[in-house]
């Protein structure tokens, strides 16, 4: 053991300043014992310290040594009564053991009950926010369950052999515009998927229009979707030549305003 | 005092408390409260707050007399442990964090007499001397670790230093406090072996 080093490290001032661990300490402690040059350098060490204390040292103001001395008094008192209460139990220190005993008991049920209100109170509180958060969870996921079923059965429509797929391209009105008819004969089924479209007017819509027969039938009239791939379903025509989109007023017409063909597309 | 004058004191402390005779808090008081008040005060701050903490302070050493152990270090050690650690505890209450004001702790101000008013009577102005004519940077570690109980990383932070060198500043901090004290402690021995000539 290289004493010093151990001294040279510090650890003994740590030590009388309070800042070692358990572990140190008692390590310290081993050492002091073992060695008299450590227990000779922390005792000048705790000098140092002591001196350094006093430097601080302020009076306390008169009458405080008199206070502190009757408070020992008063301590005192409290044990030779205990003493006497042992050998002698006086029947009145008895019947005041059970007043305090029973006021004791009445103040730690009343504790104990406004601590189990207020944690029940809590915990209704807790269960009403976890039953609102479990509701929104719910609603949630029943609406992404309904909108996944739509997905997958439009995938089973895309994938079906049976369905054809009429693009309608972009008229001189608006060449970039686009969007796609499919159409499934054997399900009598068809969707609408607009590509591009520019947005209407307040006042207006688009409607949708087969070509049968060199006639223009109604398809209905349609909003924008949110984002391009989401499926509109839109009535079952027979034998379809071609497909057209057209900017009417909002509710749509009759028959097409034709300067007004925004997209078109050949079965 | 010098050391078997201090031994002397002590054990017959030691010796009372274990007796359970209130003699002993009274010598305590007469012997260490104006070191153990001037410590408190530095910590809560006001004349006030250590009354209360010195008053606590003697009641747990009356009371917990027996947990004294002379082989860890000596009882005016224990005395000042306990104020520190009573002190530093009330800081940490509702009532001293109401009564505090807004100031910040200026460590100057207990260095300063008069802020006591009239009430303080002078200290050992010699030692207090010496003692100031410790380096600035030392007396600040010092003062952190002794009166706000810092850690070695708290400190290492507050100082600015790296945390290994914390320990080691530590140590030559003290080792020059001893230097400063070193011939205040041989006088108080020689006037000690005076008196018992």
């Amino acid at each position: 053991m290289d004493i010093k080093s151990y001294i040279e490290s510090g650890i003994l001032e740590q030590y009388l300043l309070g800042m070692t661990s358990q572990e140190e300490s008692l390590e310290v402690q081993k050492y002091a014992m073992q060695y008299p040059e450590i227990q000779q350098e922390l005792d000048n060490i705790e000098a140092a310290l002591l001196k350094y204390a006093d430097s601080y040292s302020t009076p306390p103001p008169a009458g405080l040594k008199q206070k502190i001395l009757d408070q020992l008094d008063g301590d005192s008192n409290t044990i030779e009564n205990k003493e006497s209460n042992n050998n002698t139990t006086p029947s009145k220190n008895a019947s005041n053991g059970w007043k305090i005993l029973t006021i004791l008991s009445a103040i730690i049920l009343s504790a104990l009950a406004a601590y189990h209100t207020s944690k029940t109170q809590a915990l209704v509180k807790q269960t009403e926010n976890l039953q609102l958060q479990y509701d929104t969870l719910k609603e949630d996921c029943d609406k992404k369950q309904i909108a996944q079923e739509n997905i997958n059965k439009q995938i089973a429509f895309l994938k079906d052999t049976n369905t054809q797929t009429v693009r309608m391209k972009g008229t001189p009105l608006s060449p970039i515009s686009e969007g796609v008819v499919f159409w499934n004969k054997n399900e009598q089924v068809a969707y609408l998927d607009i590509a591009s479209l520019p947005k209407p007017a307040f006042d207006k819509q688009y409607q949708l229009w087969a070509i049968v027969d060199g006639k223009p039938v109604d398809m209905g009239v349609f909003d924008l979707p949110a984002s391009h791939g989401d499926l509109q379903a839109v009535p079952f025509i027979e034998k379809p030549q071609a497909f057209a989109v057209t900017l009417e007023p909002i509710g749509g017409v009759a028959s097409p305003t034709m300067d007004q063909m925004y997209i078109l597309g050949e079965v | 005092m010098g050391n078997q004058n201090h031994k002397n004191l002590e054990s017959q402390i030691v010796s009372l408390l274990q007796k359970r005779d209130k003699q002993a808090v009274s010598i305590i008081y007469d012997n260490y409260a104006p070191a153990l008040f001037g410590v408190i005060l530095r910590i809560v701050k006001t004349q006030e707050n250590a009354e209360e903490v010195l008053q606590n302070v003697l009641l747990k050493v009356w009371n917990n007399s027996t947990s004294y152990d002379a082989t860890k270090g000596r009882l005016y050690t224990w005395l000042l442990n306990i104020s520190r650690n009573a002190a530093i505890d009330f800081t940490r209450t509702v009532k001293f964090k109401s009564s505090k004001n807004t100031d910040a702790f200026n460590p100057d101000m207990f260095n300063d007499n008069a802020a006591f008013g009239a009430s303080s009577t002078p200290k050992d102005i010699g030692l207090e001397k010496m003692i100031n004519g410790l380096d600035q940077k030392y007396k600040e570690l010092i003062d952190l670790v002794y009166f706000n109980q810092y850690t070695q990383s708290e400190v290492s932070q507050e100082l600015n230093i790296p945390l290994g060198t914390v320990k080691s500043r530590l140590r030559k901090a003290l080792s020059e406090l001893r230097n400063i004290l070193g011939d205040e402690i041989n006088l108080s021995l020689f006037a000690a072996i005076f008196l018992y000539m």
